[in-house]
C-alpha cells in the first residue's frame, strides 16, 4: 500500500510537471467500431487463432507542446470486446492495445513508457489493430504489446529502436520474473523499400487470450531469443512485405516466414486484394510441429472511415495430416 | 471471471484521461518519420510543434467553397471531407519559427498521393516531396529534377496557371511532366500542391495571397 501511494505521489508530480509546460495540446479521438463473423470448418482452433471478435473501440492521439515544440505525445488504444462462444457472462474484455507516453528529448530522440509493441518484426511497422490479416507476432513472440520502456534514435541513416519490457503481454502480471528485450534497426533503402533487422530476448509469459480484463490465463513462461530481418517494397499498384524469424524457446528452435502481397486495381482504388503465404514451426528439427497457412482476402472502403473486409484462410500441418479452413467477414468503422 | 486488481488500476486510470475529450475526426495526411523529415528539411531546425486542423473547424462549408472557388476545382465529399485533419508542423530554431511542414491526400492514377512541401513564413516553397505514390514511373516523379522545380514557387504561381494559363507570368506551365504515360499524376500533382498552398494561406497566412488572386479574376 504503502508502495502504491509513493508511486501515485510521483505520477501526479510527473503529471502536474507537463500541465504546467503545455502551450498548446493537440488531439485526435478516433471511434471504432467492429462486426465480426467467423465460420470454421474444424471448431473453434482456427478461428480462436485469428482472434476475430466483436468490438468497440477508440484511440487518442494528443500532442504536447512548450514554447521549444513537442516534448510529449500520448497514444491510448483500448476496445471492449464481446466473445459470442463464451458464456455472456464471462464475454465481455477489454483490451487495452496502446497505452503510452512519448517524451522528446531532441528532434529524433523519444522515449517512450507505457504498453506498446516491441520492436520485433514486420508487426513494429504495420497497423495490424484493424485487420483481418496479421504478422507473425502473435505465433512468434506470443503477444503483439508489452508493457514497458522504449528509445527511438537515429543513427546515420539508420533508424534504431530499443525497448525493456515486462514480458507479459495485454496484462500486468507482476512477480513472475518475466522480462522482454527487445531491438530493431531500420533502413530505408529508396523510396519504395524499407527493411529491417530485429532481435529479442526474454522471459516471456505465454497466455490464452488478447484481454488486458480479466487477466488472461497464464499457461506458462518461456524463454525467448528472436532473430530476424523484415521488408517492405511498393510498386505502382503491388506493394509486397517479407519477414523471417528464427530462435529459441527454451532449448528448443523455432522459426516462420511470411510472404504477403497486396494489390490496389487502379480503377478501383477503394479494393485492395491480399494474399499471404507463412510458415510456421515450434521445432524446426521436428517436422510434426510446422504448420502451413495460406491467406487470400479483400478489403473494400465505400466511404472514408469504413471497411468491409472478408478472408479465406486455411492451415496445413503436413506431417500430422491436419487441415483446417476459416472464412471470416468484417464491418470495420475507424473515424468520427 | 478472474480480474486482475492491478489491471482494473490501469483500466481506471486510462478510462479517466479519455473522459472529456469531444470526437474527432478521420486519417489525415501526417508525415511517417516527422523527425528525420524536419532535419532534413530545416537542417538547422532543433524542434517542431505539430497543429491538426480540420476544415470544420475553420469555416466549414464556407471554407470549402472557397478552397474549391480558388482551386477551380470541387473537394472530393469523400477523400476531401471537412473532417480530415491536416498536420501542420511549425519548425522551430529555438523558440523561434523557422518554417513550415504539410502535407495533403490526393487521388493519383494508382492510388493515393501524399505531397508534402516545406515553405519558409511567407508560403514560399523550400521543398517538396512526396511521401507517397503509387506510380509505376514513381522514381521519375521523386526525381530530384523534377520536385527541385517547385522550390521557389507561391500560391501567386499557382494563381496564375489557372486564371491566366499559358500567360508570360505562367511559370508552371513551364515544368513538364516527368511521365508521357501518366501525365494525369503530373497534373494530380499541381492540384494537389496548389490545395495544399490554399489551405496553408487560409489556416496560417491569413490569406495574404487573396490580393494577387483578386486582382488575377479583376483582370480576367
Amino acid at each position: 500500500m504503502q508502495r502504491l501511494t509513493v508511486f501515485g505521489a510521483a505520477v501526479s508530480v510527473l503529471i502536474v510537471g507537463i500541465h504546467q509546460q503545455i502551450i498548446a495540446a493537440e488531439t485526435l479521438l478516433y471511434k471504432e467500431f467492429n462486426l465480426t463473423s467467423t465460420y470454421d470448418v474444424k471448431q473453434p482452433a482456427l478461428g480462436d487463432a485469428l482472434h476475430i471478435v466483436p468490438s468497440v473501440g477508440m484511440e487518442l492521439f494528443q500532442k504536447l507542446s512548450n514554447e521549444y515544440g513537442d516534448f510529449l505525445t500520448r497514444n491510448i488504444q483500448a476496445r471492449f470486446t464481446y466473445d459470442i462462444n463464451e458464456p455472456p457472462a464471462d464475454a465481455w474484455r477489454i483490451e487495452i492495445h496502446n497505452a503510452w507516453l512519448e517524451f522528446t528529448l531532441g528532434l529524433g530522440k523519444k522515449l517512450r513508457i507505457g504498453h506498446f509493441k516491441p520492436f520485433v518484426g514486420l508487426e513494429s511497422v504495420e497497423d495490424t489493430h484493424g485487420t483481418l490479416v496479421q504478422t507473425l507476432a502473435k505465433q512468434s513472440i506470443g503477444f503483439k504489446h508489452d508493457w514497458g520502456v522504449g528509445y527511438r534514435g537515429l543513427f546515420g541513416p539508420f533508424d534504431y529502436h530499443v525497448a525493456a519490457g515486462l514480458g507479459n503481454g495485454m496484462s500486468i502480471h507482476p512477480y513472475r520474473g518475466t522480462y522482454l528485450v527487445s531491438g530493431r534497426l531500420s533502413y530505408q533503402i529508396n523510396s519504395t523499400i524499407q527493411c529491417g533487422l530485429s532481435g529479442m530476448y526474454g522471459n516471456v509469459i505465454q497466455s490464452m487470450g488478447m484481454a488486458t480484463v480479466p487477466a488472461p490465463k497464464i499457461i506458462a513462461t518461456v524463454m525467448k531469443s528472436r532473430g530476424g530481418y523484415d521488408v517492405r517494397f511498393n510498386n505502382g499498384a503491388w506493394t509486397v512485405k517479407n519477414e523471417s524469424v528464427i530462435g529459441k524457446n527454451d532449448e528448443t528452435w523455432v522459426g516462420g516466414m511470411l510472404v504477403q502481397g497486396e494489390y490496389v486495381p487502379p480503377d478501383y482504388q477503394n479494393i485492395k486484394a491480399i494474399v499471404q503465404s507463412s510458415i510456421w514451426s515450434d521445432d524446426i528439427y521436428n517436422r510434426n510441429k510446422s504448420s502451413m497457412a495460406l491467406t487470400a482476402g479483400i478489403d473494400y472502403t465505400p466511404m472514408q472511415y469504413v471497411t468491409f473486409r472478408t478472408l479465406w484462410t486455411s492451415r496445413y500441418q503436413p506431417f500430422d495430416e491436419y487441415k483446417d479452413m476459416a472464412v471470416a467477414m468484417q464491418l470495420y468503422y475507424f473515424g468520427l | 471471471m478472474r480480474i486482475n486488481r492491478l489491471n482494473v488500476w490501469i483500466l481506471t486510470a486510462i478510462m479517466t484521461a479519455l473522459y472529456g475529450y469531444s470526437l474527432y475526426a478521420a486519417t489525415g495526411c501526417t508525415l511517417n518519420d516527422p523527425d528525420r523529415d524536419v532535419k532534413r528539411l530545416f537542417p538547422q531546425s532543433t524542434g517542431y510543434r505539430t497543429e491538426f486542423i480540420m476544415i470544420k473547424e475553420r469555416g466549414g462549408e464556407t471554407t470549402v467553397r472557397e478552397i474549391e472557388q480558388k482551386l477551380d476545382d470541387k473537394l472530393d465529399p469523400t477523400y476531401e471531407s471537412m473532417e480530415v485533419p491536416y498536420a501542420y508542423y511549425t519548425v522551430l530554431k529555438g523558440t523561434k519559427p523557422i518554417g513550415r511542414i504539410h502535407g495533403i491526400n490526393q487521388k493519383g492514377i494508382f492510388g493515393g498521393m501524399q505531397l508534402i512541401l516545406a515553405t519558409d513564413l511567407d508560403g514560399t516553397i523550400t521543398g517538396f516531396f512526396y511521401q507517397k505514390l503509387s506510380s509505376p514511373d514513381a522514381k521519375k516523379f521523386r526525381d530530384k529534377t523534377f520536385t527541385r522545380k517547385f522550390v521557389g514557387l507561391t500560391l501567386a504561381d499557382f494563381y496564375v496557371h489557372t486564371i491566366e494559363p499559358g500567360s508570360k507570368d505562367d511559370v508552371i506551365s513551364g515544368i513538364p511532366s516527368p511521365s508521357e504515360t501518366y501525365s494525369d499524376d503530373f497534373d494530380s500533382t499541381i492540384r494537389g500542391i496548389m490545395k495544399n498552398l490554399i489551405q496553408l494561406d487560409i489556416f496560417h497566412l491569413d490569406r495574404s495571397f487573396d490580393t494577387i488572386y483578386k486582382q488575377l479574376k479583376g483582370g480576367k
